[in-house]
């Protein structure tokens, strides 16, 4: 009997304790949430309506595509027509270096893991000394070589800075996936008459694609984030990125809060469905490589 | 024409061997190699030779003055570096005291089965898939002055009476933005931990179990030291983060009030970036760098002494 109390305590106390991590984890998103789907009058409300009375979509819809009502003012337009170049940028721009990263990193990883190339371990190196150093170490010479090209404001400029960040992860990880391909593969299809780069195509690329799935999804998702670089590389409206066009508006008290809550929903949307969906392949990736981006 | 020296012909018949031999390697990863080294090690030894000068932006018709140490010792001497820095310490020193014992708690819970496992851990990848922008914008209207769920919260729970515009005070802007960014790392920091302690042998328990170790016995004896290479890679990410933590800062509270959250990561951009102080930044961030190299080491001696000792 006092056993079964016990069992029936600790049980108790147990999912309390994950009550409470859920709580942490979901509470701040849920007043995103909350405050997208408020209007204005009643997000000021004190004390809070928790659950809106009068719930109301019209942001999401006038982001999305829907003319915005008649009463929206000049700086609600122009935050939509932000948010919407901003999402159409940060697509391009997350495409690019999925793009770059997975064409140019499977190319180096393949010469690494089949060509006896020397020194695929020393990646690593370059890898850590990415991520260690102030990103700012970097940018300074960068930024002095763009602006004197006169590069600055350009998007292919963004992608290509952003995939000099991400290659170096990519080309380990997809090192690591080659390498447990068993080479009879490729020699069996070489013997058959197949080229060194069919092999590559026809039996590497296929075979790995958990691994280039989990290299291409983590690069778009940290692509779609970024923040620092095309905050200083880019500077008119029309090649800021989602991220820039939110930051833009946060800061200033004329907001229209209700309208950047759904924005901000609506931009983290595509980073939390890869994350979901692919989440196998991620944090296998993720965590043998001890990177977290 | 003389002979050239036969140690140095024969060299360079190796490396052209070499060449030779890897000849469609080398061509594969020439892409890789040039962005790698034209925008990551190229820029660094520029930066490095960068940091010894003033370059005079805002005012280009002064050449570059070569300054030697000139950078280096005024950083040292800045009383709004070394503030800076002693907040960064205070955001590392809080991520690793509560954000790591929380996101080992974490670890645990999940280790354990119970209904809907996996879904509460796919949950836990949410916060590191949030863009740091949208974060931030979470977190501006939770500590909102006016509609924040913080004010609303304590306000029905009758412990304020009147709202509070939280991120007007210095004395803690600092720890608001830390908490929002425990918020984003520790879910993925409790992933880590729980990837470390599923590779734990379940016979090692067992054992300790038959030797009659009690919970916490087998906690400090087996779980804590076999976590430590994860423990090692969150320690160095945390504070790598602490360094680095800039979005958070722009859209919470711009380094302010009264410079109260401007941190190393912030302090670098203002410099580098808005007062475009090139070579200062450029110092700055490689006495940065070698800080964290240092305590990366630091950290991977203490916690191998740790597990020679267990």
């Amino acid at each position: 009997m006092t056993l079964r109390l016990k069992r029936l305590f600790n049980n108790a106390i147990f999912t309390v304790l994950i009550l409470a991590m859920l709580t942490f984890i979901l509470a701040p998103i849920a007043w995103l949430l909350i405050s997208s789907i408020s209007t204005d009058q009643e997000l000021v409300e004190i004390p809070p309506h928790w659950i809106p009375q009068q719930p109301y979509f019209q942001d999401y819809a006038s982001l999305l595509g829907a003319p915005p009502p008649k009463s929206s003012s000049l700086l609600t337009a122009s935050t939509i027509a932000l948010f919407r170049t901003g999402l159409v940028n940060s697509f391009l721009v997350s495409l690019g270096v999925t793009v770059v990263c997975l064409l140019f990193g499977s190319l180096a990883a393949y010469a690494f893991a089949r060509l006896g190339l020397p020194g695929g371990e020393k990646v690593i190196y370059v890898l850590l000394l990415a991520q260690m150093l102030p990103v700012v170490a970097i940018l300074i010479p960068l930024y002095q070589v763009i602006t004197a090209l006169g590069l600055l404001d350009k998007i292919p400029v963004v992608i290509v800075l952003l995939s000099m960040f991400h290659l170096p992860f990519v080309i380990w990880m997809l090192r690591g996936y080659f390498q447990t391909i068993p080479r009879e593969l490729e020699e069996a299809a070489m013997v058959d008459g197949t080229t060194r780069a069919g092999a590559l195509f026809k039996i590497i690329v296929p075979l790995s694609s958990p691994g280039l799935f989990a290299a291409g999804v983590y690069t778009f998702l940290q692509s779609w984030n970024a923040f620092f670089i095309p905050l200083i590389f880019t500077s008119s409206d029309t090649t800021k990125t989602v991220s820039l066009a939110i930051a833009l508006f946060v800061g200033r008290h004329d907001t229209d809060y209700t309208l950047m809550s759904a924005a901000g929903v609506l931009a983290s949307l595509p980073p939390i469905f890869l994350a979901l969906a692919f989440q196998r392949y991620l944090l296998a990736g993720l965590v043998s490589g001890g990177i977290k981006g | 024409m003389t002979a050239i020296p036969i140690t140095r012909s024969s060299r360079l018949t190796r490396i052209a061997n070499g060449i030779r031999r890897h000849q469609t390697a080398l061509i594969l990863i020439a892409p890789s190699v040039i962005i790698i080294f034209g925008l990551l090690v190229y820029p660094l030894l520029r930066s490095l030779y960068i940091s010894f000068f003033d370059l005079h932006i805002t005012t280009p018709w002064i050449k570059p003055t070569f300054l030697g140490l000139g950078n280096y010792t005024s950083i040292l001497t800045s009383g709004e570096v070394r503030e800076a820095f002693g907040r960064t310490l205070y955001l590392a020193v809080i991520g690793i005291l509560i954000g790591i014992p929380l996101a080992l708690s974490f670890a645990l819970l999940l280790n354990r089965r119970f209904p809907l496992r996996g879904l509460v851990r796919s949950l836990m990848l949410i916060p590191w898939a949030v863009p740091g922008v949208v974060n931030g914008l979470m977190w501006a209207r939770i500590y909102d002055a006016h509609f924040g769920a913080l004010n609303g919260l304590l306000y029905q729970f009758g412990i304020i009476h009147d709202y509070i515009p939280w991120l007007v005070y210095p004395e803690i802007a600092l720890l608001l933005v830390a908490l929002a960014d425990l918020w984003s790392s520790v879910p993925m920091m409790s992933l880590l931990f729980l990837a470390g302690l599923q590779s734990i042998p379940q016979e090692l328990y067992d054992a300790a179990a038959v030797d009659g170790a009690t919970g916490w016995n087998r906690f400090a004896n087996i779980t804590l030291p076999l976590l430590s290479s994860v423990m090692l890679i969150n320690l160095v990410l945390k504070t790598i983060s602490a360094f680095g933590l800039f979005d958070l800062v722009y859209l919470l509270t711009s380094g302010g009030p009264a410079n109260s959250t401007q941190v190393i990561g912030y302090y670098l951009y203002v410099q580098g970036f808005q007062r475009q102080e090139f070579g200062y930044t450029s110092a700055l961030a490689w006495l940065i760098a070698t800080m964290i190299l240092v305590l990366v080491v630091v950290y991977a001696r203490l916690l191998r002494g740790q597990e020679a000792q267990a």
